[in-house]
């Protein structure tokens, strides 16, 4: 019988249960509120009018027990695909335990943490990794929850949060004909990839005041998000055939990051940029095992600019990219000559190392921020209707090469617990590179309903 | 006849000066009302659109020295639930206003450019829950005018150029034996009637306070009545309740 994989860690949930119960009398006092919301979705692709076979989350509840001091959050969801319910799955997003002691803020367990003052497309936020499959939803529905404990010590004006998180990888839709972008998009890394040995990341953040402006600088210690080659297993060819296996791994990732927001004159500023400095340190823990070296710098920013038009039309405005600054080591191209190299000659395996600045993947940071090195983010939005109806349209335009996203949606509360959603999404490139992210989803452009249903205890 | 219009003349001086004096007298009077240390309430918030359509939100307030300080969460409906709003006034500093987004686990600064735009879809702006700083406005007398058989005074108050507010002048109806506001009309800043308020009072223990207001929105035909259906006074809340981590928890 095939085995259910566990939700989560049993060593971390035979700790939690514990704790749980050495706080029972606490919980006993506690009260008790739930929530529950019930969103079913149809997509239709525009190119061929078929559905679109992806999960869609159709479920989500929770439960939060509260007391004076601390809060108990349980979060589920339900994850559905229409053309086969037997992938139903069930998942536990969040088990945590918030508590308010004096001087701040302690939550502890499975959870997501956001960092950074812009909107969806944060460089300093690289506590939780991404799903993929949500990739163009909105706020913590993109992401995976991780066990992590977050301290925040708030002292007049300053606020110091300080974090330490399991590492865990960005899911990917692999296998996916409708979602077909792949990362690393050389090869696919299941089944040989490795999990850093240390799994553990830390980070801290600071928010202050500063002449008008909010700022933050945080510092961030982990391992990237996705999978990149590390390590090659090589055997000389009259050994084994074929001889080499590439590995693939998480390269450890330091960030420095600082966002800000302030207002000016009756517009709204937010900036946000992180430094990363990664380094490939996998042990080369056996003789057939050759360290494929990367170290790289490079830098994620964006400038947020929000303005209230006439016609109560709210406008948004986002610059974004990236930049290398230094990138170095051994590049699959490099890799593969030196595997020809050995393999033909019968030359001992010699990596080398070269300047990667134009094939360095970029494995950290906001998934816009990754694929594209320069872009522009509009949106325009009005509420109607004592915000019963509301209307947005936004685009994604990459201003480096052939690409652009547009995205259309009209909401409508029919009464308090009934919501009905209409969108679209266009994504289009002229591009002829099939690596181009935005060919690459082409096909993605949707149309879609769905409902929204949604309850709570008072 | 140059006696007559000198006469005239200092008389029709001297009246507009009484009336403005007047004017600060009562604004003066209407802020030395007495008013608890601080409240909790819960609250009903009924908005009813142009044509007839009405939606129900129930909150949860806290607020202190003279609602300059607030907190506010969401309780209903479901698609609210977990939103909440800190408000901190200050008389030389830009107002800290504060949302805390559930969807996002994010907390949003607002500026104070966006404090007339609607609270959560209601009439009221963010403007109509921050108190009027005495200093800020300029005040006139108009007269005197009964409102449902109580005797109230006409004050108008202008806001300051430097003041950011989406009226350009507000006419209260305050009662004179209690110094309290029973009704008030706010002008848009094309001097256009855009908002009338109406404010219905009960005691709580030893203070008089707000137990309905009724917001309409004059000029798109929609309006708002908030009903506090529970009351307390005095209850010692300290700045500790009044803080960012506390948007994101149950209400206190």
């Amino acid at each position: 019988m095939k085995q259910m994989p566990p939700l989560i860690k049993a060593g971390f949930f035979t700790q939690f249960t514990l704790l749980l119960c050495i706080l029972s009398p606490v919980w006993l006092s506690a009260q008790l509120s739930w929530d529950l919301e019930i969103s079913p979705l149809y997509r239709l692709q525009i190119h061929d009018g078929s559905e679109l076979q992806l999960p869609v989350r159709t479920a989500q509840a929770g439960l939060n027990w509260s007391g004076r001091t601390f809060e108990l959050h349980l979060n589920t969801d339900l994850q559905t695909r229409w053309q086969d319910p037997d992938m139903t799955e069930a998942g536990l997003r969040e088990f945590y335990l918030h508590a308010y002691p004096f001087f701040g803020e302690v939550r502890l367990g499975r959870q997501i943490l956001a960092w950074g003052y812009a909107d969806q497309n944060n460089p300093t936020d690289n506590i939780n990794p991404y799903n993929y499959y949500y990739l163009f939803g909105l706020g913590i529905e993109r992401k995976e929850a991780v066990n992590a404990l977050s301290v925040t010590v708030d002292l007049n004006v300053f606020s110091l949060q300080a974090e330490i998180n399991e590492h865990k990888a960005n899911i990917f839709p692999w296998d996916e004909a409708d979602f077909p972008i792949q990362f690393p998009p050389e090869a696919d890394p299941r089944g040989r990839s490795r999990d850093p040995e240390q799994p553990w990341e830390s980070g801290l953040r600071l928010r202050f005041p500063a002449g008008g402006w909010d700022l933050s600088l945080s510092y961030r210690r982990g391992y990237d998000k996705t999978a990149t080659p590390v390590l090659l297993t090589y055997l000389p060819p009259n050994l084994v055939f074929p001889p080499d296996n590439i590995l693939f791994g998480y390269r450890r990732t330091q960030t420095l990051g600082m966002d800000a927001v302030a207002f000016i004159l009756n517009a709204t500023l937010r900036a946000e940029a992180a430094w990363f400095r990664t380094e490939n340190e996998h042990n080369t823990d056996a003789v057939w095992n050759y360290l494929i070296s990367s170290r790289a710098d490079y830098l994620q920013y964006i400038l947020q600019l929000e303005y209230d038009l006439p016609l109560e039309l709210s406008f948004s405005a986002q610059y974004l990219g990236h930049s290398i600054q230094k990138a170095e080591g051994v590049s699959l191209n490099d890799l593969r000559t030196a595997l020809m190299d050995a393999i033909l000659n019968g030359a001992p395996l010699n990596l080398t190392e070269s300047d990667m600045k134009t094939q360095l993947q970029i494995a950290s940071g906001s998934p816009l921020h990754s694929f594209l090195e320069s872009a522009a983010v509009l949106s325009l939005s009005r509420s109607f209707l004592n915000d019963r109806l509301n209307l947005k349209g936004a685009g994604i335009i990459n201003l480096k090469e052939s690409g652009q996203i547009y995205s259309m949606s009209a909401d409508y509360y029919l009464n308090d617990w009934l919501q009905l959603e209409l969108f679209s999404s266009l994504i289009r490139s002229a591009s002829a590179e099939d690596t181009n992210f935005f060919k690459m989803m082409e096909d993605f452009s949707h149309i879609g309903l769905g409902l929204s249903m949604q309850f709570a205890s008072f | 006849m140059r006696k007559v219009l000198y006469t005239a003349a200092v008389l029709v001086f001297s009246m507009g000066f009484v009336h403005a004096q007047s004017g600060r007298d009562i604004a003066e009077k209407m802020d030395s009302v007495d008013r608890p240390a601080d409240m909790a309430s819960n609250s009903t918030l009924v908005l009813t659109n142009a044509r007839g359509k009405t939606q129900e939100k129930t909150i949860r307030s806290l607020s202190a020295e003279d609602n300059s300080r607030q907190i506010i969460w969401f309780l209903a409906p479901a698609r609210d639930k977990g939103v909440a709003f800190l408000k901190i006034e200050h008389s030389d500093a830009e107002d800290d206003m504060l949302l805390w987004l559930p969807a996002f686990k994010k907390v949003r600064r607002i500026k104070s450019s966006q404090k007339g735009e609607s609270f959560m879809g209601s009439d009221m702006s963010y403007e109509d829950m921050t108190s009027r700083e005495l200093s800020e406005y300029s005040y006139e007398l108009l007269g005197e005018e009964t409102l449902d058989g109580r005797l109230c005074w006409l004050l108008l108050s202008i806001p300051d150029e430097a003041v950011e507010s989406s009226y350009s002048r507000i006419v209260s109806w305050v009662e004179k034996s209690s110094a309290l506001p029973l009704k008030e009309e706010f002008y848009d800043r094309a001097g256009t009637l855009f908002k009338r308020k109406t404010i219905v009072y009960k005691r709580v223990e030893s203070y008089v306070l707000p137990s309905e207001i009724f917001m309409e929105d004059l000029q798109n035909g929609s309006s708002t009545r908030l009903s506090i259906t529970e009351q307390e006074v005095d209850k010692g809340y300290g700045e500790d309740v009044f803080q960012e981590k506390n948007l994101s928890r149950r209400p206190m």
